[in-house]
């Protein structure tokens, strides 16, 4: 077995250097369609980007731009209306559906 | 100062002693699974955080989780478990703890300079297996992950990042025996 890179995609980041949070990220089937997303901050922190993996290529699905710099972990509330939470460093938070 | 100590263990359990973070996921990987497809395609803005409480969801810490980890059987012998990591548990019962409080490599990335330099598995109470990296190298991370990636080996395998004072930053794969099986250079 070889760990070996099939695509890359720059301009995000998953975690801010001093910090224990290493939750700014979460990966799930949301369309329900084959294989996962991943919902992941640019790297600035501003942005929520959705990515899809299609074999060597990457699509960003959706952009949400955040009221702040992101400050929390992403949480996902997996219920019968799934939606994710996240809070933004000037103490707002975002529901995203 | 030592009695304040003994005091203190037998005040609290020897797991509040470590900093669990609330919002990790069990087996300490990202992907969760859907009860129902949705595509993230609105947002909505809130000044108050007590929509979350409405929702059932707790704040503190710079985290939103919805229940704290049930304390996980079988740590109690690791007696070298790094301070401030989690317990990362496979659905068939294995537990990974990160041993070691070393600062051989003083990156401090992850808000200390406190790191792990090993990992134990323990499963029904039981030590099944350990591992311990040599030299300046130690574990970036603050809990294993726990993944089936390789088909051809029976059960799941533990991913851990690894960090090296003169090589960098890769990913290694090992066994829930300990062994390890491979890695990935590149990572920054």
């Amino acid at each position: 077995m070889k760990l070996v890179e099939s695509a890359s995609f720059s301009y995000v980041s998953t975690h801010q250097i001093g910090s224990n949070n290493l939750n700014m990220a979460v990966s799930s089937n949301f369309d329900g369609r084959e294989g996962p997303e991943l919902l992941i901050p640019s790297s600035d922190f501003r942005s929520l980007l959705v990515i899809k993996y299609h074999g060597d290529q990457v699509e960003i699905i959706n952009e949400f731009v955040l009221p702040g710099r992101l400050s929390t972990n992403i949480y996902l509330e997996n219920t019968i209306i799934p939606s994710i939470w996240v809070g933004t460093d000037n103490g707002l938070i975002v529901n995203i559906l | 100062m030592k009695y304040l100590l003994i005091i203190f263990l037998c005040l609290f359990p020897l797991n509040f002693v470590f900093s669990d973070d609330p919002s990790t996921p069990l087996n300490g990987n990202l992907y969760s699974s859907q009860n129902s497809p949705f595509i993230p395609s609105e947002s909505i803005i809130y000044s108050d955080t007590s929509i979350l409480e409405m929702h059932g969801l707790i704040t503190g810490n710079g985290r939103i989780y919805s229940t704290l980890h049930e304390p996980t059987e079988g740590i109690y012998n690791i007696l070298d478990r790094n301070v401030g990591s989690d317990i990362s548990t496979s659905e068939e019962g294995f537990s990974i703890v990160l041993t070691g409080n070393s600062e051989r490599y003083r990156h401090g990335i992850l808000g200390d300079k406190n790191e792990a330099t090993g990992f134990s598995v323990v499963k029904n109470n039981e030590l099944i297996g350990q591992y311990e990296l040599g030299g300046n190298q130690v574990f970036e991370t603050l809990r294993a992950l726990i993944a089936d990636i390789i088909p051809e080996n029976d059960g799941d395998e533990i991913l851990l990042t690894v960090s090296d004072s003169t090589l960098g930053s890769r990913i290694e794969v090992f066994s829930l025996q300990g062994e390890f099986f491979n890695s990935m250079y590149g990572m920054a």
